[in-house]
């Protein structure tokens, strides 16, 4: 069993204090080197004319293009609705190869796993390894693939899931850590491996946290997806930057309420996956 | 009534002494328990109640002298015979120790684990055979919660929780079953309840069995025999009729240092 780290009351409100304390001092600090001031965000006139016309659409999107292309009276519509469809098929290609890498990677680097001391020859180079991928951002990773392979629809689909399943990985050894291991015990001591004690005992309890995180990313990479439409890949950030260079706010805001639309619709059947783990 | 034939093992300690974290938990025990019978354990807390059973178990290691189930030297066993052997030893938590989130089915099924493989495993788990569920559900019946075979077991009361971790250690077909205070938490009249059913399932399996619990009235009522341990050592062996409260007081007697 491992000890529990307890706070004593005091000890805790001094913490709470502390962080409060070391938090100001950092946006203090931080301020400074970057010289930060309030006035500077004032816009020109331009700028508040720009932005007016900009949300002065938020309530009327385009449902037709407003350029010079005509796709009939829906166009954009449609337009938004094709665009969001590859964007959920560059996210779920995405999720699912990161979550491949990052169950395995997870349960590698999970000290659960390792029964004994052997354990860190183990989790600690998986951890460094899942640390690497996700500590460069999808972006930078799509610059790089960008670079070597083109504009290919997998350059797009690995960029995300490449950092994306050292992040799984991370969380996912932490969920599988933090389960509690008093049922795994009792199957072991009553005769089962450490590796079904594990499977039986620990992962049904850490299996709903994970399916739950598993959704967000999912949501992320739809976002993500959506992002790297600035490179070139027909999601809906490719149709969304075009618009707006082109001043064709409305456009804009279909594109980005289709975004909004996406990522409800993800929150929403997640939700009652969950409500099915948990029955 | 079922009755079975007895396939019971005897559990036996010999100068055995136990100590962990440098601090000793047993000293010296000596302890003869023939195949089916069925032996109470009492004392106060941290007299090692707890660690003589996980001594029957090999989850403890002695440090001195022998422990052996049905004859066989546990420290003269490999891990995987060791494992085989715990496989024939049921242990009932006094935490229970059930994966909340799984079904009753699944957990009562999950005993068997030592004598599955890997795939077996999954399968017991996923798609149990129509004679391993017709099995689980059978020992519900004995233990009297058979409608919640499909349970959500975190749905369960404390009292049915408990039951189904009886069952979990019955469905290992043991032949030894542990209990540590198996009624610690529970109100009295359930704890009358659970020890009624841990004898009577343990004498229709025929299986010796070893509880450790704290109320004399239980013990006089449902046990043969009575053993008190205290500050590690055996202070008495005798029959559970014999137990007196003159034999309790000295006992549960406080120490001079506890009391001040």
């Amino acid at each position: 069993m491992r000890p529990e780290r307890r706070f004593g009351a005091t000890g805790s409100l001094g913490a709470s204090v502390g962080v409060l304390v070391l938090g100001l001092a950092a946006a203090w600090a931080s301020g400074r080197v970057l010289d930060l001031r309030a006035g500077d965000l004032a816009p020109g006139a331009g700028g508040w004319q720009l932005a007016g016309d900009f949300f002065g659409r938020a309530l009327r999107p385009a449902l037709a293009f407003e350029g010079a292309y005509d796709g009939g009276r829906l166009g954009v519509v449609l337009q938004a609705g094709r665009a969001a469809v590859t964007t959920v098929a560059f996210a779920a290609a995405a999720v699912s190869l990161s979550l491949v890498g990052g169950l395995v990677m997870g349960f590698l680097g999970s000290s659960a796993w390792w029964p004994g001391r052997r354990a860190a020859a183990v989790t600690v180079p998986v951890r460094l390894l899942a640390a690497a991928m996700r500590s460069v951002h999808e972006l930078i990773w799509a610059v790089l693939l960008l670079a070597a392979f083109g504009t290919d629809r997998l350059v797009a689909v690995l960029a995300i899931a490449i950092p994306y399943a050292g992040t799984l990985a991370k969380v996912f050894a932490e969920m599988i850590d933090e389960a509690p291991r008093d049922a795994a015990g009792a199957l072991a001591a009553a005769g089962a491996s450490p590796l079904q004690g594990f499977a039986v005992g620990l992962l049904p309890r850490a299996v709903p946290d994970m399916t739950a995180y598993a959704f967000y990313r999912f949501e992320c990479a739809l976002r993500s997806a959506a992002v790297l439409g600035f490179f070139g890949f027909p999601t809906l950030g490719y149709y969304l930057s075009a618009s707006f260079e082109n001043l064709h706010y409305g456009e804009v805001w279909t594109y980005l309420y289709a975004l909004f639309v996406l990522v409800l619709a993800v929150d929403a059947w997640s939700g009652r996956l969950r409500r099915e783990v948990t029955r | 009534m079922i009755t079975a034939p007895v396939r019971a093992a005897g559990v036996g300690l010999a100068g055995v002494s136990v100590r962990l974290g440098g601090r000793p938990v047993l000293a010296d025990v000596d302890l003869e328990v023939a195949p089916g019978q069925a032996v109470a354990l009492v004392g106060p807390s941290g007299a090692g109640k707890t660690t003589l059973l996980r001594l029957v178990n090999g989850t403890v290691r002695a440090d001195r002298g022998r422990v052996t189930v049905g004859g066989r030297d546990l420290a003269a066993l490999g891990p995987g015979a060791l494992r085989a052997l715990r496989a024939d030893i049921g242990f009932v938590h006094q935490d229970l120790r059930l994966v909340p989130n799984l079904r009753v089915s699944q957990n009562v099924l999950s005993g068997a684990l030592g004598r599955r493989s890997l795939p077996g495993t999954l399968r017991l788990m996923l798609r149990p055979a129509a004679a391993d569920l017709h099995r689980a559900h059978r020992l519900l019946e004995r233990v009297g919660i058979p409608e919640k075979l499909f349970e959500r077991t975190d749905r369960l009361s404390g009292g049915q929780a408990q039951r189904v971790a009886v069952a979990r250690a019955l469905f290992q077909q043991p032949s030894v079953l542990l209990a540590d205070e198996p009624v610690a938490s529970v109100d009295p009249a359930r704890a009358r309840a659970t020890l009624a059913l841990l004898v009577r399932l343990a004498r229709e399996e025929g299986l010796t069995l070893l509880v450790s619990l704290h109320d004399p009235q239980l013990v006089r009522e449902h046990f043969g025999r009575v053993v008190g341990l205290r500050d590690g050592r055996v202070a008495f062996d005798r029959p559970a009729a014999a137990l007196d409260e003159a034999l309790l007081a000295d006992l549960y007697r406080l120490d001079d240092r506890d009391a001040s």
